[in-house]
C-alpha cells in the first residue's frame, strides 16, 4: 500500500482529483460572485418578490453559501448539475450531446499539431540561422497576431465557399464522416499551436545535441533513423508535450471560437448560447466540465511525459 | 550618444511596431472625425464593394464600412488600456503581497484562488461572468479584469518571492526600516518593470479577447461599432460581400500584430540593455 502510495502515478492522478475540486469551487463562484444579480437578470427588475424567490430556488441560489456549496458539491459528483431554465433538460444530458464534437476537434488538432511540429522544429534545429528558420519567425509572428475566429473564417471563405473542398457548417459524429468536418478547424487551430510548439521542441533538440551521448551515437554510426527517433526525438520531447498538455486546455477556449465560426454543436456552442439566454444552470456545468477537461488533459500530459522520459520530475 | 549609436539600439522590429500601431490610433482618431460618413446610420448605398468612396465597402444596412472599422478600434483599444491598466495594477499589488507572505495563511489562500482562476481557459471565465453581468461594454470590462489579474498576480508572485531574498531587501530590513516601507519603496518597483513587460504582451490578448467576446454575441452589442461584433454582422454575407467581415478583421489583426511587435521588442531591448 505504501510503494503504491509513493508511486508517481498514483500522486499525479491524486492531485488531479485535488484540482478538479479547486476548478468546481471557481465554477461555482462565478455566478455567485460575479457583479449583479443573476435573477432580476432573468426576471427584470420589476419581478415580484414571489417570482424572484421561486427562481431563486430554482437556480440554486436560495439559504446561504456555504449550503449551496455543499449541495452543489454533492449533487456534482453525484452526476447532477441542474437543469436547464431555458429547456428543461438536464445539464449532464446537454453536455454529454455536445461534448462528442469538441474532444473529437480537440483530440485531432493535439495529434496534427504534434505530428506537424516535431519534424518542423527537428528542420528548425538542424539549421537555426539558415532562410528556413527566418521564414518561419516571420510566417510565425503573423500568425499568432491574427485572431483565431478571423484565421477560422478566411479559411471558410477560401476553402468552404471558393474552393468547396470542405463543408461550410456542421458535425458528423460518426468516424469517417466526422473526418470532414475536423480537418479544417483543427489545422485553422494548429496555425496559432504550432509555430509555438515547434520553437519549444527546436530548443529541447539544440539541448540535446550538446549532450555526449549524441556525440557517442555519431562516433559509434547508429543507423539513421534510430539515431533521429532514440538520441534526437525522444530525449527532447518530453517539455513539448508538457507545453502540448498546457496549452490543449487552453485549447478549449480557442474550440469555443472555431466551433462557433464552423458551426459545430459542440460544448463551445452551447456554451455561448446559454451565456446570451441566461440560463445560468448550464453555463455553471459547462464551466464546471471545462475545468475538469482542462485539469484531466493536463493530468494525462504529465503521465506520458513520465512515460516517455524518466527523467523528467513529477514533483513539480 | 551619438544618433548613430542610438539608432542601432533600438529594436528594429519595435520601431516598426510603433509606426504600425501610430497610424492606426491616428486613423482610429481622425478617419470618424472627418469622415463624411457616420459610423452608426446607413447613408449609402448597401453591400456596395470597396471603392474610392467607401475604401472598404459598404455593409448590408448602408453603413460605411470603413469609418466604422476605425470608430470600433477607437472603442477596442480605450476599453483594452482600461482592463490592462486595472488588472496590472490589482494583480501586481496582491500578487508582490502573495510573493513576501511567504507561508502565511492569506498568501496560501490567495494562491490558490489565483491558480484556480489561471487553470480555466481565459475565454471560458470571461464567458461565465458576462453570463451574470450582461453583454455591455461594463460586461466586457468586469469579464476581463476578474479573469485577468491573476495572471499578472503569478507574475508578480514570482518575482517578489526571488526579490525578497535579495541582498538590498535583507540590507533595507536591517536598517529598521518598516515592512510597508520596504515593501513599497524597494520590492514594489522591482516586481513592477517586470509586470510591465508581462502587461504590453497581454495587451495583444485582451484586445482579441474583447473582439472574441463580442464576436460570440457576449460583449460589446451591435450597433456600436466594435471588430469583433463587425465581424460577426458580416459573417452570414461572407459568399456575398466578403469586405464587410474581412477588413475589420484585418484592422484588427494589424492591431494585435503591431503590439505584439512593441512587445516582443520591448522585452528584447530590456533584457540585452
Amino acid at each position: 500500500m505504501d510503494t503504491l502510495r509513493r508511486h508517481w502515478a498514483v500522486r499525479i492522478v491524486v492531485r488531479g482529483i485535488a484540482v478538479s475540486f479547486i476548478v468546481a469551487t471557481v465554477a461555482f463562484s462565478v455566478l455567485r460572485f460575479a457583479p449583479g444579480d443573476p435573477v432580476l437578470a432573468i426576471l427584470g427588475d420589476q419581478a415580484s418578490p414571489i417570482a424572484a424567490e421561486e427562481m431563486r430556488e430554482k437556480l440554486g441560489l436560495d439559504g446561504n453559501v456555504l449550503t449551496q456549496y455543499v449541495h452543489f458539491l454533492g449533487d456534482a459528483v453525484r452526476g447532477d448539475l441542474g437543469t436547464s431554465i431555458t429547456s428543461g433538460t438536464p445539464v449532464v444530458r446537454i453536455i454529454g450531446d455536445s461534448i462528442t464534437p469538441t474532444l473529437s476537434l480537440i483530440l485531432l488538432t493535439a495529434l496534427f499539431a504534434l505530428v506537424l511540429s516535431v519534424p518542423l522544429g527537428l528542420r528548425l534545429a538542424l539549421a537555426p540561422d539558415g532562410l528556413f528558420s527566418k521564414v518561419f519567425r516571420v510566417v510565425s509572428s503573423f500568425s499568432l497576431a491574427t485572431p483565431g475566429f478571423f484565421l477560422g473564417l478566411l479559411a471558410l471563405l477560401l476553402f468552404a465557399i471558393r474552393w468547396k473542398v470542405a463543408p461550410i457548417a456542421g458535425f458528423e459524429p460518426t468516424l469517417p464522416g466526422a473526418l470532414a468536418y475536423l480537418w479544417l478547424p483543427a489545422l485553422v487551430i494548429c496555425a496559432q499551436l504550432i509555430p509555438i510548439l515547434a520553437r519549444v521542441f527546436r530548443s529541447s533538440v539544440l539541448r540535446t545535441l550538446d549532450e555526449e551521448f549524441v556525440e557517442a551515437a555519431i562516433v559509434r554510426g547508429v543507423s539513421r533513423r534510430r539515431f533521429y527517433w532514440h538520441y534526437l526525438v525522444r530525449p527532447s520531447i518530453a517539455p513539448t508535450i508538457a507545453l502540448l498538455g498546457y496549452v490543449t486546455g487552453q485549447l478549449l477556449g480557442a474550440s469555443v471560437m472555431i466551433e462557433m465560426v464552423f458551426s459545430m454543436p459542440g460544448i463551445g456552442t452551447r456554451l455561448v448560447r446559454a451565456v446570451t439566454t441566461r440560463d445560468y444552470p448550464t453555463v455553471q456545468g459547462i464551466l464546471l466540465i471545462f475545468g475538469v477537461l482542462v485539469v484531466l488533459i493536463t493530468t494525462l500530459s504529465e503521465l506520458s511525459i513520465k512515460r516517455l522520459d524518466p527523467r523528467a520530475g513529477g514533483d513539480r | 550618444m551619438t544618433w548613430r549609436a542610438r539608432w542601432r539600439d533600438i529594436d528594429k522590429a519595435f520601431l516598426v511596431g510603433v509606426i504600425l500601431l501610430g497610424l492606426i490610433v491616428l486613423a482610429s482618431v481622425l478617419v470618424p472625425v472627418l469622415s463624411k460618413f457616420d459610423p452608426s446610420s446607413g447613408t449609402a448605398k448597401p453591400m456596395q464593394g470597396p471603392s474610392s468612396a467607401n475604401l472598404f465597402g459598404t455593409d448590408n444596412l448602408g453603413r460605411d464600412v470603413f469609418v466604422r472599422a476605425f470608430a470600433a478600434t477607437r472603442l477596442d483599444m480605450a476599453v483594452a488600456m482600461a482592463a490592462v491598466g486595472v488588472s496590472l495594477v490589482v494583480g501586481t499589488l496582491l500578487g508582490a503581497v502573495m510573493g513576501l507572505g511567504g507561508r502565511s495563511k492569506l498568501s496560501g489562500l490567495l494562491s490558490l484562488v489565483v491558480d484556480s482562476i489561471n487553470a480555466f481557459p481565459f475565454i471560458v471565465l470571461a464567458l461565465g461572468v458576462v453570463a451574470v453581468v450582461g453583454p455591455s461594454v461594463p460586461g466586457v470590462l468586469a469579464a476581463i479584469i476578474l479573469t485577468g489579474w491573476a495572471r499578472y498576480a503569478r507574475v508578480a508572485r514570482a518575482r517578489a518571492a526571488v526579490i525578497a531574498n535579495a541582498d538590498f531587501v535583507h540590507a533595507a530590513r536591517l536598517l529598521g526600516y518598516s515592512r510597508t516601507r520596504v515593501m513599497i519603496r524597494h520590492v514594489f518597483p522591482n516586481v513592477y518593470a517586470e509586470s510591465f513587460a508581462f502587461a504590453l504582451s497581454e495587451l495583444v490578448i485582451v484586445i482579441l479577447a474583447i473582439a472574441s467576446l463580442s464576436f460570440l454575441g457576449a460583449g460589446v452589442r451591435p450597433p456600436t461599432p466594435e471588430l469583433g461584433a463587425m465581424i460577426s454582422e458580416g459573417r452570414i454575407f461572407l459568399a456575398q460581400a466578403w469586405w464587410i467581415s474581412i477588413f475589420p478583421g484585418a484592422v484588427l489583426a494589424l492591431a494585435a500584430l503591431s503590439i505584439q511587435l512593441i512587445a516582443d521588442g520591448y522585452e528584447r531591448m530590456v533584457r540585452y540593455a
